[in-house]
């Protein structure tokens, strides 16, 4: 299963760098510039889908943990893991860019909003998350506290994605189900950073597991060099 | 030109943070990769040790 998901990196890992190099073209050659923003408006389109592929991660982190909760198995605590690292990579450059977009367009780089607010807090969570992984002395216990602590972390994400209708918020609403609002040109750059943002996911969620997999054959040859020495 | 500043800063943090996320995940598998070379060629070793050992 290792090599498997060391090629899907790969393969993966090649797509995202394709498309990282398509992106930048798109959305600041193709698209058009928009009129009141002016080109504060192009963050949007790396802004947005780092917030998707930060959803899509930590949905995963909501799955894996349930399964591990479930199954006990230490693969699925594997997976989860990695995904709260990919998760909180992308919840750390929503957090950078949007204050940069903030600035020129609200005059402030941070305000006190919902939707900000959630976002932080996510961010804490998961923040905290990692910090169990690192600290915590009892690898199955801390696995037990992660995945409780990943179900309810990613609680806060469809909050976070509807905050702009259940409360007052300054943040724009990017995406209604009913229409998404861009013109053509700005619509084909978008689509296209999202899909390319969310294969990049994958491909570093995929080469962060081959990672731990390795990790794993190294821990067990360990133990088996240390059987070997005791032997001699 | 208006915000150009903005745009090239956010640009710019994005593309950095990916690729040091990337340097750092590369050295981190060189690492454990060496090593586990390094084992096993010590376990196979030892292994043909054992096994020459036995035949004696």
């Amino acid at each position: 299963m290792g090599k498997r998901l060391y090629l899907w990196s790969r393969i993966l890992g090649a797509l995202a760098l394709i498309g990282m190099l398509i992106a930048p073209w798109l959305a600041l050659v193709y698209a058009s510039v928009e009129r009141q923003m002016g080109l504060a408006q192009k963050i949007f389109y790396f802004h947005v889908p780092s917030a998707f592929a930060m959803y899509a991660a930590f949905f995963l982190v909501f799955v894996f943990s349930i399964l591990y909760l479930v199954q006990k198995k230490k693969t699925w605590d594997i997976w989860a893991a990695c995904a709260a690292e990919v998760g909180l990579l992308f919840c750390t450059l929503v957090l950078l860019t949007g204050p940069i977009w903030a600035k020129p367009v609200w005059g402030a780089w941070w305000v006190w909003d919902a939707q900000l607010t959630l976002t932080l807090v996510l961010w804490l969570i998961f923040v905290a998350y990692m910090m169990l992984k690192s600290y915590s002395e009892d690898p199955l216990q801390s696995a037990r506290f992660r995945a409780v602590l990943g179900i309810i972390g990613f609680l806060d994400a469809p909050l976070i994605h509807y905050s702009t209708r259940l409360w007052r918020t300054q943040h724009p609403e990017v995406v209604r189900a009913e229409t998404i609002g861009l013109p053509p040109d700005m619509l084909v750059a978008f689509v296209f950073c999202c899909a390319v943002f969310i294969v990049l996911a994958a491909a570093i969620l995929t080469r962060r597991v081959s990672l731990e997999f390795a990790r794993d054959e190294l821990e067990s040859l360990r133990a088996r060099f240390r059987v070997l020495e005791t032997q001699a | 030109m208006q915000h150009l500043g903005y745009m090239a800063a956010a640009y710019a943090i994005i593309w950095a943070a990916i690729l040091i996320y990337f340097l750092g995940l590369g050295r981190r598998e060189r690492e454990i990769w060496r090593e586990i070379h390094e084992l096993r060629e010590s376990v196979g070793r030892r292994d043909a040790g054992v096994d020459s050992g036995e035949h004696q």
